[in-house]
């Protein structure tokens, strides 16, 4: 690259005269070395072809005259082989062996001499590789010159006049046949010529099959001698033994034949094998010539080619010279001519180019510097041109709107970007020189407008209207769905201004605004809810129609009223401080107050929030309410039910306790009054101490009543269920009282007879009606008054037998009622509600136990009791019991039995031993003192485990068991059950403080022969156990 | 015996005085880097230049009555080569065919031209042992080798340790001595068909001559007797003469082990005499083909045929279906899987008696060459386990005996129908009726 650069360089300097000079005698050096080259090659190639073909005709003619040879002496052997029979073997093999062994001797050298050429001439690799064949063209010549002495040997063989086989077989046979003939037997004469005629045969046809023929015939005529009595030994043998000569020397011509045909078959294919070689020979010799050939014709277009280049060359070599020229000389001035025309067109960029530094190139730097000055100031003035143009092509373009200005001519001469956006689809029709009748009929027609769609003309006559005299904005919706305001302004040259402002935003935002208004207009509407806004003074400004319907006002009477003095005056000073902390944050409030209205005073619920300007300031207050009045009754409600769910659970817990300790009661009693008994029986009726012994057995019964009293409050006292005339024992209850009541009180019976009797424990119900009366009769007191006793029988539905007072409701059905109703003092409500808790009572004295009996007896027996009392009206307590399904349910024999009150005296003695089982000492030396007495022996335990042991060491004299129910170590049922495994027949009876029911329930059908309850006395104990062991 | 070394692939370029001028600098500024490989071997060494193929000629009967069977075998060499990928240590394999026309003059003169090219180096062939007894004696004066599948005559390697007549040190072959064949068509003539008295006929060619001939030792040392014993020649149409004479030989058997044409017409013209009827016809391999029995068809019914035994493992199916794959026909011939022994016995030991040199050359040492084939031993072939012998054995003597019951199942059929199996262990013989 440098050295061209120094080249150029060196070029550009030269002058005129020097360029041609160089550039002439350049072209004639190279039209010189061409016509060299061209001559050289030519020369090289001629004589590099004439040799290959020189060498390829060689070869071709040693080929063919090998071939010709190799041909002759085929033709010579064979003329030998078929000559010699008839001409005699030496002459023949003096005429064509010797000629045969010349011809070969000829091929053989021709081939050495062929092998040498091809090797050391210039011929191609093709015909080279030939010298491989040649070399099996010359073994096989060689092998072909041997094969043929043996063939001759053979020939010399088989036709040697004096020992060839040919003629010794026919001189044996001649030989058979005449020693044949001196048998004389005719045929063995003509076997003998038939042999001889195969033989013949052969030798002409050479076909073993006939020399086989020939050995047949032999075999016959063998035969034929050697059993033939006719011929004398010494022929016979004579004759045997040619046969056996002429097989010998037929099989010698056999085999001779037979090598003779191998060899032919030899010279066949070695002929075969040469032929293709010779042949191969002459025809790439021949394709060489032809080659050569075609190299000398290729050789002579490749020098025209050369040729036909060097004078194309000198062309192009002379048109170089001449361009060089042309763009040295002409073409410089060429341009300097048309940059100076330029110049004067007022094309003051253009310059004359500067290729060199000689005459020409001086003159286009003068001319340049010259148009470069002129074209400094120009450019100076179109570039504040362009300035001005650009600021105002920016100022339009800044626009956000589509803007444009049409002349006075009313052809739009300047728009921005946005506008070419808005109204790319016009085409044509919104680009500069458009008419602006020609633009708005565009609009129209291109359907951009949608007013314009369907009242086009009507359109486009408004708009060309509003363009000559506009005077005011206006808006215009697209097709598409954007709006556009058009804003148009005449200046004061009469051009106009088009400004298109895309409103589409604002005017979807206005749509949905209205559709958002409309949308909760419809919602507060509907709303069932109060929905109200005040101003900061509580004024109305907005009420939602529900608030209206609730009050029974309408809006118009609502708006700019206060609300509070719709609130309830209770609830004024709790609104007005929840109005007051709206003013802060969180400006949120929730409160409940009543409110009138047109259903009077409702409940309402309100939750509250400050409306606020920009600056936090409060502006109004919206709030949303509810009625929840329902909310608060159902409130109300769930409370009480919730405290009376407190009090029974409070009333049962004292059940349970009061159950609890009459049971641990009535141990102690038990023993107490035991012990009493037996004193008071050993006693002499006039000891003084025996007043209070009886008063000590007095009051321990009053105890007893006491428990009594409190296992019936908690439902446990239920000993004895029978069927119970509730008419007969409330009569006879109120006789009994009459006697002890005060005569102010006057008894009065409203009594339904035909009542049925009720399942009921007779003590029990015996206690209800003397608890009722008692309290009827105290509540009138010392003032006259008036009890009525009152019976029936009803059907109770559920939510009459809800009211009454006891935890559970009994189901609906047929009850038989008493009732006790008294003119007395009556109760407050505070009374009645506690009416039935134990140990209540608005009396002095008294223990507050009886009526919680009377309820707990009522619920034991799942019946209902009502209370209907009020302060001066006295009250009626009715009590109910279910109708039983059977009343004609007989009453027990135990139960029977056992509600005997009365005590048995006897002397009866009993014997035998009586084991007690109990836990607490005293009640088994109680039981102990009260059996020996009445004659038993007496075994006592304080277990279970302990009563098994000497039940175990005592059974067969332990006459009954009495058994205690609840024992630690092991209970009452369990050492019941033990005891049974002992002896299925033992008698046990059951001791408790529990009621018969409850205690021996867990004894069903496990044959309990007896119940004792506690406490007892000693006629209960003596008339228990006379009983079960008279059974 | 002086150290020959051929190279191959040279070919002289055009030499101009420039290429002479860039030689000659070229010679002038290099260094001998390299030393000449020398050839050891006593017969000489053969260079194949690198891509220089390995040229094998596969030397059959290509025409003439046989050609159907030597163009199969030909194509068998083929097979083998491509088996090889066509390659041996990294030179291709190119295998041409010379044509020996299962006539001594044919094997002599395809010789010739297989030695003219001293680029050969070995030769698979040939069909035919008459074919042979030339080839084997040019070849191996060429130190050239030959390996045959098919060339049976006991003459061409030697029985019992002794050179037979036309032995070769250069000559192989994967077929069975035909020794063997004979021995086995005797002992079944004799103590199978219970003849005692046989004709004999063969046609000059040393395969044909030698069963003829060890049929003659093998049934006279049963104790059979051989009636008649005599020739036809190669081209005989009229075989009336000698079928004469062997009827009045009174042979019980005639057992003519030639090729198909003459067969051909001994049996066609039995049928016109009446004394031979009864008389058993048994031939050898060279009629133990479909050519035979499909032309022959009711005249052949009643004909033994012995010859050798056809493999019948899975490594030989597996050849049938490729050749049936390669060249859409089924192999036929006799010895197609001892030809295709003979192929793989070649290649590889030209495989393992080469030596590959650094510049990728190739050198076929000529005696090593033979050396490899003389010590094959255990070679797993179709035919079974091949090892050679000194004097050119490598096949497993194992025959069969044909019966012809029923022409119309053919070629197949008859293969199908062995009566009997003939197997050398040692020096004995097993037979399996």
């Amino acid at each position: 690259m440098i050295i061209l650069s120094r080249i150029g360089n060196f070029w550009k300097k030269l002058g005129f005269s020097a360029k041609l000079t160089i550039s002439t005698g350049c072209m004639l050096l190279m039209i010189i070395l061409v016509a060299a080259t061209a001559f050289i090659s030519m020369n090289i190639i001629q004589s590099r072809t004439e040799n290959i073909i020189l060498a390829s005709t060689e070869i071709r003619k040693k080929a063919m005259e090998m071939e010709a040879g190799l041909q002759r002496t085929r033709q010579l052997e064979r003329d030998f082989f078929l000559r010699w029979p008839t001409m005699g073997f030496e002459k023949a093999f003096d005429v064509y062996v010797l000629q045969i062994q010349n011809e070969l001797a000829g091929v053989i050298q021709l081939s050495h001499e062929l092998q040498v050429f091809i090797a050391e001439s210039q011929v191609s690799a093709e015909l080279r590789q030939n010298i491989a064949h040649i070399d099996f063209y010359l073994s096989a010549a060689e092998r072909y010159s041997l094969a043929l002495d043996e063939a001759v040997r053979l020939a010399s063989m088989m036709g040697h006049p004096e020992t060839g086989a040919q003629f010794e077989l026919s001189r044996i046979s001649d030989l058979l046949y005449s020693k044949v003939q001196e048998t004389f037997l005719p045929d063995l004469i003509i076997l003998a010529l038939e042999s001889r005629a195969h033989k013949k045969d052969y030798l002409v046809a050479r076909q073993r099959p006939f020399m086989q023929s020939s050995f047949n015939t032999l075999s016959t005529l063998e035969s034929y001698v050697k059993y033939s009595g006719s011929i004398n030994t010494i022929l016979k043998d004579e004759i045997l033994s040619i046969i056996e000569e002429y097989r010998t020397a037929a099989d010698r011509v056999l085999a001779i034949d037979r090598d003779i045909s191998s060899i032919f078959n030899e010279f066949d294919l070695q002929i075969e094998a040469l032929e293709p070689i010779s042949a191969l020979l002459v025809s790439q010799s021949n394709a060489e010539v032809q080659k050569a050939r075609e190299d000398i014709q290729r050789t002579a277009a490749v020098s025209m080619i050369i040729l036909g280049s060097a004078l194309l060359f000198s062309i192009i070599f002379s048109g170089g010279v001449a361009y060089i020229i042309f763009r040295t000389i002409a073409l410089k001035i060429s341009d300097l001519s048309s940059t100076a025309a330029l110049v004067s067109s007022g094309d003051l960029s253009a310059r004359a180019r500067v290729t060199s530094r000689d005459e020409l190139g001086i003159l286009a730097e003068t001319f340049n510097d010259m148009t470069r000055r002129i074209s400094g100031l120009l450019s100076e003035l179109e570039q504040r041109a362009e300035l001005a143009k650009a600021r105002l092509f920016q100022a339009v373009e800044s626009i956000d709107e589509g803007f444009a200005l049409f002349d006075k001519d009313n052809r739009l001469v300047l728009y921005n970007s946005n506008f070419r956006e808005l109204f790319y689809r016009l085409g044509h029709r919104a680009v500069q020189g458009v008419l602006f009748e020609d633009f708005i009929r565009g609009c129209a027609e291109s359907g951009l407008f949608r007013k314009a769609v369907q009242l086009e003309e009507q359109w486009v006559n408004d708009k060309l209207e509003f363009f000559h005299s506009p005077w005011k904005t206006h808006e215009e919706e697209l097709t598409n769905g954007a709006w556009l305001e058009i804003s148009e302004y005449k200046t004061k040259d009469q051009e106009t201004v088009l400004i298109f402002k895309d409103i589409t935003n604002r005017k979807d935002y206005e749509r949905a605004l209205r559709q958002s208004e409309e949308k909760y207009r419809l919602l507060i509407e509907n709303q069932t809810d109060l929905i109200v806004k005040v101003d900061t003074a509580g004024r109305f400004e907005f009420v939602s129609k529900s608030y209206c319907d609730l009050f029974g006002k309408s809006e118009e009477e609502l708006m700019g009223q206060e609300f509070m003095p719709l609130v309830h005056e209770d609830d004024q000073e709790a609104t007005a401080m929840a109005m007051q902390s709206l003013f802060r944050p969180p400006y949120s409030c929730y409160l409940e107050q009543r409110a009138m209205t047109r259903h009077g005073w409702r409940w309402l619920a309100w939750s509250d929030k400050a409306v606020l300007d920009g600056q936090n300031k409060v502006v109004s207050i919206v709030g949303a309410g509810r009625d929840i009045t329902d909310l608060k009754k159902a409130e109300a409600d769930r409370l009480a039910m919730e405290r009376r769910l407190l009090h029974s659970q409070k009333l049962e817990s004292l059940g349970v306790l009061a159950g609890g300790i009459a049971h641990d009661f009535n141990n102690l009693l038990a023993a107490i009054m035991g012990n009493l008994e037996m004193v008071l029986s050993d006693f002499p009726q006039d000891l003084s101490r025996k007043k209070q012994l009886d008063q000590a057995f007095k009051a321990a019964s009053r105890a007893a009543d006491l428990t009594r009293q409190m296992l019936a409050y908690s439902g446990k006292g239920k000993f004895v269920i029978q069927k119970v005339d509730i008419n007969q024992l409330a009569a006879e209850n109120a006789q009994f009282f009459m006697n002890t009541i005060s005569k102010n009180i006057s008894l009065e019976f409203n009594l339904d007879h035909d009542i049925p009797g009720i399942m009921a424990d007779p003590g029990q119900i015996q206690q209800v009606v003397m608890n009722l009366i008692t309290n009827a009769c105290e509540a009138i007191g010392h003032e006259p008054g008036q009890v009525i006793i009152a019976s029936g029988i009803m059907d109770c539905d559920k939510p009459y037998l809800s009211r009454s007072r006891g935890e559970k409701t009994p189901e609906p059905g047929r009850y038989v009622w008493l009732e006790i109703k008294d003119s007395g003092a009556g109760m407050d409500s505070n009374t009645l509600q506690k009416l039935f808790d134990p140990f209540f009572s608005t009396k002095f004295t008294g223990r507050g136990l009886g009526l919680s009996a009377v309820l707990g007896i009522v619920q034991g027996h799942n019946g209902a009791i009502m209370v209907e009392s009020a302060k001066g009206r006295g009250t009626a307590v009715r009590v109910l019991f279910p109708v039983p399904d059977d009343t004609g349910i007989s009453v027990p024999k135990e139960a029977r039995q056992a509600t005997g009150t009365g005590t048995e005296t006897g002397d009866e003695v009993f014997s035998g031993t009586i084991l007690v089982v109990d836990d607490e000492e005293m009640i088994r030396e109680l039981a102990r003192e009260a059996l020996q007495e009445l004659g038993f022996e007496v075994l006592t335990a304080v277990n279970g485990l302990e009563a098994l042991k000497i039940y175990e060491d005592n059974q067969d004299k332990i006459r009954a068991v009495l058994l205690d129910l609840m024992m630690p170590v092991m209970d009452g049922v369990r050492t019941f059950e033990n005891l049974r495994k002992v002896n299925p027949e033992l008698n046990v009876v059951l001791c408790s403080g529990y009621n018969e029911q409850e205690a021996t329930q867990k004894f069903q059908n496990q044959g309990l022969a007896g119940f004792l309850h506690k406490p007892f006395t000693m006629a209960d104990l003596k008339r228990e156990l006379k009983k079960v062991i008279s059974e | 015996m002086p150290i020959l070394i051929e190279i191959t692939g040279v070919a002289m370029p055009r030499i101009t005085p420039f290429f002479l001028l860039w030689f000659f600098i070229l010679i002038g500024c290099s260094t001998d880097s390299s030393r000449p490989y020398e050839c050891g071997d006593p017969l000489g060494c053969l260079i194949i230049a690198p891509g220089d193929p390995v040229r094998i000629v596969s030397m059959q009967a290509l025409t003439g009555d046989l050609a159907k069977l030597g163009q199969e075998y030909a194509r068998i060499m083929e097979l083998a080569a491509s088996d090889m990928n066509n390659q041996i240590l990294g030179h291709p394999v190119l295998v041409t065919f010379e044509d020996e026309g299962c006539s001594r003059e044919g094997g002599q003169v395809a010789s010739k031209k297989v030695i003219s090219d001293f680029r050969i180096v070995g030769v698979h062939g040939t069909t035919c042992s008459i074919s042979s007894v030339p080839a084997a004696d040019i070849i191996s004066q060429a130190d050239m080798v030959i390996i045959s599948g098919c060339s049976t005559a006991p003459s061409l390697t030697g029985v019992g340790g002794l050179k037979g007549e036309n032995w070769q040190p250069g000559f192989f072959r994967t077929a069975p001595n035909d020794t063997y064949q004979a021995v086995a068509a005797a002992y079944f003539a004799y103590n199978q068909l219970m003849l005692r008295k046989a004709a004999v006929v063969s046609d000059g060619d040393p395969y044909t001559v030698g069963l003829a001939s060890s049929f003659e030792e093998a049934f006279a040392a049963l104790g059979g007797e051989v009636v008649f014993s005599s020739q036809v020649n190669r081209g005989d149409r009229n075989m009336r003469p000698l079928l004469e004479a062997i009827s009045t030989s009174r042979a019980e058997i005639l057992f003519f082990p030639l090729f198909p044409v003459e067969g051909e017409h001994i049996v066609a013209q039995k049928k016109e005499f009446d004394a031979l009827r009864g008389m058993k016809l048994m031939s050898a391999d060279g009629l133990l083909n479909s050519l035979f029995v499909d032309r022959m068809r009711e005249y052949a019914k009643g004909m033994y045929f012995v010859g050798p035994a056809l493999p019948e493992n899975e490594k030989y199916q597996s050849f049938v279906n490729r050749y049936e794959e390669v060249f859409g026909l089924r192999p036929d011939g006799t010895y197609h899987a001892h030809t295709y022994d003979a192929a793989m016995l070649l290649l590889k030991a030209i495989e393992n008696s080469s030596l590959k040199l650094d510049d990728g050359s190739l050198v076929i040492r000529r005696q090593a060459l033979r050396d490899s084939l003389r010590s094959t031993h255990g070679f797993q072939g179709l035919t079974g386990l091949l090892s050679c012998d000194e004097l050119g054995d490598c096949g497993v003597p194992r025959f069969k005996l044909f019966y012809l019951e029923d022409p119309a199942a053919g070629y197949e059929g008859l293969l199908r129908n062995i009566v009997s199996t003939f197997e050398l262990n040692g020096s004995s013989i097993s037979t399996h009726p």
